[in-house]
């Protein structure tokens, strides 16, 4: 019995050693971490500041609706009080060449009068993907887009909050936020909430 | 397939409940652990991770699965090369840690278990006193669970052990197979127990 004991013991303890090399069982995945904050960059980035940037030309040219060749043609423009306009899109739009059916409706507030305004920006929406996976995305209060470049080139300082759930076919995958704090570099991700 | 499974689950509950009062045989209990890759790699790597969820959250990186997993399993003998049972695998248990980008707060989640139910039937090849030799075949149901389970819940499970081997005295013994399977895929090394 002594013996059926010791080569027991002898083999668990070779089996622990096996299995440390793994990198999931009891280890530390990083990899979803840093992708998703990407992910989220793209409606920051490229969703909202793109809206952004079709409302300046729209407004430019007095135009209440997206008609030409743009980051949302089809979009709509309504004007509300002071310097509020209500926006609202359906339909593609691609992240990084990749293409989905996308909605949003976003309520955004001038600050200034520069080339590229200062924003309040409140937004909620939808993105609907392949395999049964899609995304709510929202701010939480406001996210303040902040153009401080000499040449006024862009948004390079963002402030405030978006929210995002994941779903897929089988219901809640993730609860992601992206805290801004400035340079959009140094965005905080945080997700499985 | 989850009725199957559920069928199989049932019949493996039965199994387990049933087996002291339909033998005269001796029962016994063996403890394995495993230590095989229990999933293997996807290796359909996307290109996509940072524009499309699907490529975000089933990626192949989530997928290397290799480390030890758990077996108990309960028979009971019928026949002198006849044992029939049920086996209980803890085959999948993972934590993740989540920290935001610049490290300073994390969290720690588990996030996906594996766990099957399987009735059994085992087979004794005749071999010395000291060194029993066996053949195990066992299908049942595997459970998903997990905050971050992409999969169905509850799937249809198959163990195949083609050789085993037990060593030792009668009533404490060491026990090892190779298995084949959806449950794992190598080999379990283990403690038994005969009563």
């Amino acid at each position: 019995m002594k013996k059926t004991l010791y080569i027991f013991a002898a083999a668990v303890l070779a089996l622990c050693s096996c299995s440390k090399g793994s990198d999931t069982v009891g280890g530390n995945n990083n990899y979803n971490n840093t992708a998703g904050g990407s992910y989220m960059m793209n409606i920051a980035d490229n969703l909202i500041a793109g809206a952004l940037e079709d409302l300046e030309i729209a407004l430019e040219m007095g135009k209440t609706e997206i008609t030409w060749a743009s980051h949302f043609s089809g979009m709509t423009i309504i004007k509300d009080t002071g310097n509020t306009w209500k926006l609202s899109y359906e339909g593609p739009f691609a992240f990084d060449g990749v293409s989905y059916p996308t909605s949003f409706a976003m309520t955004v507030t001038r600050l200034n009068e520069n080339k590229h305004a200062d924003w309040d920006v409140i937004i909620t929406g939808k993105r609907t993907e392949r395999e049964g996976y899609s995304c709510q995305f929202e701010s939480v209060g406001a996210i303040t887009y902040r153009c401080t470049t000499p040449s006024n080139t862009g948004w390079n300082m963002l402030y405030g909050r978006l929210s995002m759930i994941v779903y897929n076919q089988y219901g809640k995958q993730d609860g992601c936020l992206l805290t801004f704090d400035g340079a959009p570099s140094q965005a905080i991700f945080m997700r499985g909430l | 397939m989850k009725r199957v499974s559920a069928i199989l689950a049932l019949v493996a509950v039965c199994v387990l409940l049933c087996t002291p009062s339909f033998a005269q045989g001796k029962r016994e209990i063996n403890v394995f652990m495993s230590g095989a890759c229990t999933e293997y790699t996807r290796l359909n790597a996307s290109k996509d991770y940072t524009r499309d969820l699907y490529g975000l959250y089933e990626s192949q990186v989530r997928y290397v699965k290799s480390g030890p997993g758990l077996t108990v399993d309960y028979n009971q003998e019928v026949l002198d090369w006849l044992v029939v049972g049920g086996q209980f695998n803890l085959h999948r248990v993972e934590w993740e840690a989540y920290t935001v980008i610049d490290g300073k707060n994390s969290r720690i989640h588990n996030t996906k278990n594996k766990v099957a139910v399987l009735p059994q039937v085992k087979f004794r090849i005749p071999s010395p006193r000291h060194f029993r030799l066996y053949a195990k075949v066992a299908l049942g149901m595997t459970v998903n669970i997990g905050r971050y389970y992409t999969q169905d819940p509850v799937v249809f499970a198959w163990d195949l052990v083609p050789i085993g081997c037990e060593w030792g005295g009668q009533r404490v013994y060491g026990t090892a197979e190779l298995a084949y399977g959806s449950v794992i895929r190598g080999g379990r090394i283990g403690i038994g127990f005969r009563f």
